[in-house]
């Protein structure tokens, strides 16, 4: 029996969307006295639950603005829920924008142990699997040389070798990566797919509705922040394809 | 089971090294305080006080006696004011010191008619070393000789009153008290007491400690433990950010790291040369004075200035990794204390060149320099936390760091201050961390124990506010960042 990895329940987010986005003081003050903050309340999710075993790849569908990637937030804990709780039960590597944590005057030996820092790897892990990082970014010459220097292809071959070096419990994909050249687009999505299907649990967000069906075991299909339906690949995809 | 005994020895082993490194601690700061530990000024001294009256030509068979309650441990000096009219005179003065229960003569001295100036104080230092506490004393002006018209008098002050007072003259009692200053030194219950309080604390750390793994281990939240379990966790992100913030610092200036030496020891330089030429101070070593004045306060102000916006400008990351918060403020405060540390070194280059001695008080530098990095993390979470919600305060900073660095007396000496003012000095936090560094390099003595406490609290009270702000708005940085 495979157990609960992660349990959504009930998840609500709100936002509150003020008129006139106060930012200073003077502003809080003056809209204070006069009452004048209004917050338009906007929900981005709305009592969310399922939960996920270990080893699913579950797909999450919707139209812009459906709440996928506030959900995906929320399950990597990046923001609190409003309301309801998430649980999970693993480490989580969140891959959701590559190289965020780079820093341009520091050379790629140095981001790649600055940035698997932020990715939360250890010194150790690190130091063992740095061969393989600069191996399969391909950028051996380069290594010493300051990033701003790099080609952004460079610079995205480095952030999705060190992003996808790991092995993690929970994985969190928002869009397929393939970057780079033709032949490092191929290799990057090989090592996407051999990532997700290692027995990992992943959350795989996508417009594409086949790479939702060849990959998924389950799939959540958000609509207007509420689940409009959730269950297996092939009745859903069906389901969002026909309202579609 | 063999998960859990493992814990139960990791516990042990810890709160081990946690109470070696507390008797360390503890035995260091007894070293390094030496005497000021057991000893400080009297706070029952009694200060000049302006005469309004003389007692008259003090000649033979005359007798002016002050009678009071001591209440000074260790009197060091005892100061009679005395006039000669600001004339030619011939009689001399004779001081006594009695105690008044036993009868014992504490002291003596005869003070020779050319010593004794125009309304000026004569002192008759005590050299016995005999404690006292609450002990009657009583203070004899005679003389030997000397003609009429010819010889000295004492002053005093009809309105002051001394505690227990009597003042006689001739035998008979007159309102008022004669002027007199008492100085002397007193005993400190830290330095009798400082094996209780090493026991007292261990006890209460163990206490804690234990309570605190009990309920850890029963799965509860214990803000000790999970600060443990946080550091270790994320110890290494911390280290490469503070390594980043270091490397970039310096990475394409051609002096590099040698900035941070440069940059303390310039700025003292130019204040040096506008400020001692504006206050012809009277302040000794003033190069000392004001480097360690500097050198606090610049760590303070660039520490706040680069946390402040650690929040925001690391949004980017914020909103697509998750790392707990706090890390960023305080890593911002770590890296400026690398330069804190260095910026150290030409303070000791000042200190070698003035000759000021290096004692064993200076072991305590890591004591203030721990306690104004942790007020500045404080203070730099609040700060951050702030600023999310309001963009102004980066502005403000620029001004009240400015407020702040001149109600500071880094380059001016504290008793510019009318007295009234002093409790500008009272609450400013920074005051303390600069006098205790003060004391140590200037005078070559540890602080009084009270200042260890001081600056203990204004640190915890810093990031004890920075700490609950920063909690309680955490969770709504994302959505406005």
């Amino acid at each position: 029996m495979s157990k609960k990895i992660v349990e959504v329940k009930n998840v609500s987010m709100q936002f509150k969307l003020e008129q006139n986005k106060v930012k200073s003081l003077k502003g809080f003050f003056v809209a204070a006295l006069q009452k004048q903050i209004k917050y338009e309340e906007f929900r981005a999710l709305e009592d969310i639950s399922f939960s996920v075993k270990k080893g699913e790849v579950i797909g999450i569908i919707g139209r812009n603005g459906a709440g996928k990637s506030t959900l995906l937030k929320i399950i990597s804990g990046i923001m609190k829920p409003t309301k309801g709780e998430v649980l999970v039960r693993g480490n989580i590597v969140p891959m959701l924008e590559l190289g965020s944590g780079f820093d341009y005057e520091l050379t790629g030996r140095e981001n790649i142990f600055l940035n698997g820092a932020i990715l939360g790897y250890s010194k150790e892990y690190l130091k063992g699997k740095y061969n393989e990082i600069v191996g399969f970014s391909e950028l051996e010459k380069f290594i010493n040389t300051p990033i701003r220097n790099y080609s952004s292809g460079m610079m995205m071959r480095l952030a999705f070798s060190i992003a996808t070096v790991v092995n993690p419990e929970i994985l969190i994909v928002d869009e397929i990566l393939s970057v780079g050249d033709a032949s490092f687009q191929e290799k990057s999505r090989a090592r996407m797919l051999e990532l997700m299907s290692g027995g990992t649990t992943v959350f795989f967000v996508s417009h594409d509705i086949t790479q939702i069906e060849t990959m998924c075991n389950r799939v959540v299909w958000l609509q207007d922040g509420r689940i409009k339906m959730v269950g297996n690949t092939a009745a859903v995809c069906e389901a969002y394809s026909n309202g579609i | 089971m063999a998960e859990k005994r493992k814990e139960n020895t990791t516990y042990i082993k810890q709160y081990f090294i946690v109470m070696i490194l507390y008797f360390i601690v503890m035995a260091l700061v007894y070293v390094a305080g030496g005497k000021e530990f057991h000893i400080r000024e009297s706070r029952y001294s009694i200060e000049e006080f302006p005469a309004d009256n003389i007692v008259g030509d003090i000649t033979i068979g005359r007798n002016i006696e002050q009678i009071w309650l001591n209440r000074v441990n260790y009197i060091e000096e005892i100061g009679v004011m005395l006039s000669n009219y600001n004339k030619e005179i011939s009689g001399n003065i004779h001081l006594k010191l009695w105690r008044e229960d036993t009868g014992d003569l504490l002291a003596e001295k005869i003070v020779l008619p050319e010593e004794i100036g125009l309304n000026q104080y004569s002192i008759l230092k005590l050299d016995k070393t005999e404690k006292m506490e609450s002990v009657v004393l009583r203070l004899s002006v005679t003389s030997d000789n000397g003609e009429i018209g010819l010889v000295p008098t004492a002053l005093y002050q009809s309105q002051k009153e001394i505690e227990d007072g009597i003042f006689r003259i001739d035998g008979k009692e007159v309102s008022g008290a004669l002027c007199i200053a008492v100085h002397g030194k007193e005993e400190i219950w830290t330095g009798s007491h400082y094996k209780s309080i090493i026991l007292c604390g261990w006890l209460f750390f163990s206490l804690c400690y234990f309570i605190a793994a009990w309920r850890y281990y029963h799965g509860k939240k214990e803000p000790f433990f999970s600060t443990m379990a946080a550091l270790k966790k994320y110890g290494f992100l911390m280290e490469q950010l503070v390594g980043r913030d270091f490397k970039v610092r310096y990475k394409r200036s051609m002096l590099g790291i040698f900035w941070s030496f440069l940059n303390p020891l310039l700025t003292m330089t130019v204040q040096y040369i506008v400020f001692s030429q504006l206050f012809k101070s009277d302040i000794e070593n003033f190069q000392l004075y004001l480097l360690s004045g500097l050198v606090m306060f610049n760590f303070f102000n660039e520490a706040v200035g680069q946390s402040l916006g650690s929040i925001v400008y690391n949004a980017p990351l914020i909103t697509k990794v998750y790392v707990p918060k706090y890390i960023y403020p305080i890593t911002k405060v770590l890296s400026s204390a690398i330069n804190f540390l260095i910026s150290m070194v030409p303070l000791f280059l000042v200190i070698v060149v003035t000759r000021e001695p290096i004692t064993k008080a200076f072991l305590m530098i890591p004591f203030v320099m721990a306690c104004i990095i942790l007020f500045t993390i404080g203070v730099g979470m609040l700060l951050s936390a702030l600023m999310v919600f309001f963009r102004d305060i980066q502005f403000l900073w620029g001004i009240i760091s400015l407020l702040w660095l001149y109600m500071t007396p880094l380059f001016y000496p504290e008793t510019i201050l009318a007295p009234k003012y002093q409790w500008i000095f009272d609450y400013n936090a920074m005051h303390y961390y600069i006098k205790f560094l003060r004391k140590i390099v200037l005078d070559g003595v540890s602080p009084e124990p009270i200042m260890y406490v001081q600056c203990v609290l204004f640190s915890l009270g810093a990031l004890l506010i920075g700490g609950v702000v920063f909690k309680k708005t955490q969770d709504k940085f994302v959505m406005n960042i």
